[in-house]
């Protein structure tokens, strides 16, 4: 592929990826508003807009071997963990930007879990098996990341166990 | 917006909440929530975050599906558990920057959105993809400038029927990404895609 249409699939799986993400916050708040087929009508398009996305994501020929894919998983989180991340939340301290450090904080903690979780699911594939995995938790706070049953309290938050989400 | 003095939560309503759904803090810690001044560092590094999240959690679903598709049920689970995780960091980057708003806001910015990819971003993508002879991409490319110009209509009339809603069901073609309203459609009318292939949203 050349350069100019490679950057365009990029430039478009970015626009395409932020779209899908921000209707479904529209939708949550449409929800909230009491505004339920507006919320329907949201999250109909943000689903599009994901179609979008992973058929441009596809095009640039970056979905591999489901092996390949966790490696590729785990450089993206290495690279949030060591560089972005740090650096962001560096910046956010020196201009004393509080709700910022926070929103960065939840989702560093987050990355070094997930960089831990899909190491191990890609040693699994590599010996030929599916990873051996429970349940896995979501919290809808901060995004904290949990094998097994939710804690009371999510120990990077401190949301209540009802805002765990179940996998 | 409103800001948990106490745990820096970001409460999306008109009137500060009664208590933190965090942290519980009682009402009287919220404070009017600033976000950070468009183009500072920080208000960069929140969007960088947001569009580094949002496209995290995109790639995770698609990491799902092909697991999936390779027999490995237990790695496409946890590709989708962290694809939620990205779409909380995605939100809370989002809220931070002050870029959820009301209803009718929210609405006017998704129009823009649609408007502007469907007639200057595709448009020019899809010149650029002839001239670098990828006619797939053009495909593609142009599938979704089509789409978007409908998503459009859909919301200017969601703008304008924001009171008297109607109840409909929504199908989504998973091939292309129409959107039909309250039809379910023999064939995709910009893809062609078959009739299982569209997705009924709830």
């Amino acid at each position: 592929m050349r350069k100019m249409t490679e950057d365009n699939l990029k430039g478009a799986f970015a626009g395409e990826s932020q779209a899908h993400m921000r209707y479904l916050v529209f939708a949550d708040k449409a929800e909230e508003e009491g505004r339920a087929n507006i919320a329907r009508l949201l999250r109909a398009i943000a689903y599009a807009e994901q179609v979008h996305a992973a058929n441009h994501f596809n095009a640039l020929g970056l979905l591999g071997s489901t092996a390949d894919n966790l490696q590729a998983a785990v450089d993206g989180e290495t690279y949030e963990v060591e560089e972005m991340y740090p650096a962001f939340n560096a910046v956010a301290e020196l201009q004393q930007e509080k709700g910022a450090l926070r929103s960065f904080h939840f989702a560093l903690e987050a990355e070094k879990i997930h960089a831990g979780m899909y190491q191990k699911a890609k040693q699994a594939v590599e010996s030929g098996n599916d990873a051996r995995l429970g349940d896995v938790v979501v919290c809808s706070v901060c995004g904290h990341t949990v094998e097994g049953e939710a804690p009371d309290r999510c120990p990077v938050c401190g949301a209540t166990k009802d805002k765990f989400r179940k996998f | 917006m409103w800001r948990c003095t106490v745990c820096q939560h970001v409460d999306l309503g008109e009137t500060a909440p009664a208590q933190c759904p965090v942290c519980d803090s009682p009402q009287d810690k919220f404070a009017p929530y600033e976000p950070p001044v468009g183009g500072t560092k920080t208000w960069q590094n929140l969007k960088a975050g947001f569009i580094g999240e949002s496209q995290a959690h995109e790639r995770n679903l698609a990491f799902a599906r092909k697991a999936e598709e390779e027999g490995l049920p237990q790695i496409a689970k946890l590709f989708r558990a962290i694809a939620a995780a990205e779409g909380v960091h995605a939100y809370n980057h989002l809220r931070h920057l002050g870029l959820v708003r009301d209803t009718q806001e929210n609405l006017n910015a998704a129009f823009e959105r649609e408007n502007l990819a469907e007639a200057k971003m595709y448009p020019r993508f899809i010149a650029e993809a002839n001239q670098e002879n990828a006619p797939g991409v053009a495909l593609s490319f142009s599938q979704a400038r089509d789409v978007e110009k409908g998503h459009g209509k859909l919301y200017e009339k969601a703008m304008q029927h924001m009171l008297a809603e109607t109840e409909t069901t929504y199908y989504v073609c998973q091939v292309c990404g129409y959107v039909s309203d309250g039809l379910l459609p023999d064939e995709c009318p910009v893809c062609g895609a078959r009739q299982s292939a569209f997705k009924s949203i709830d």
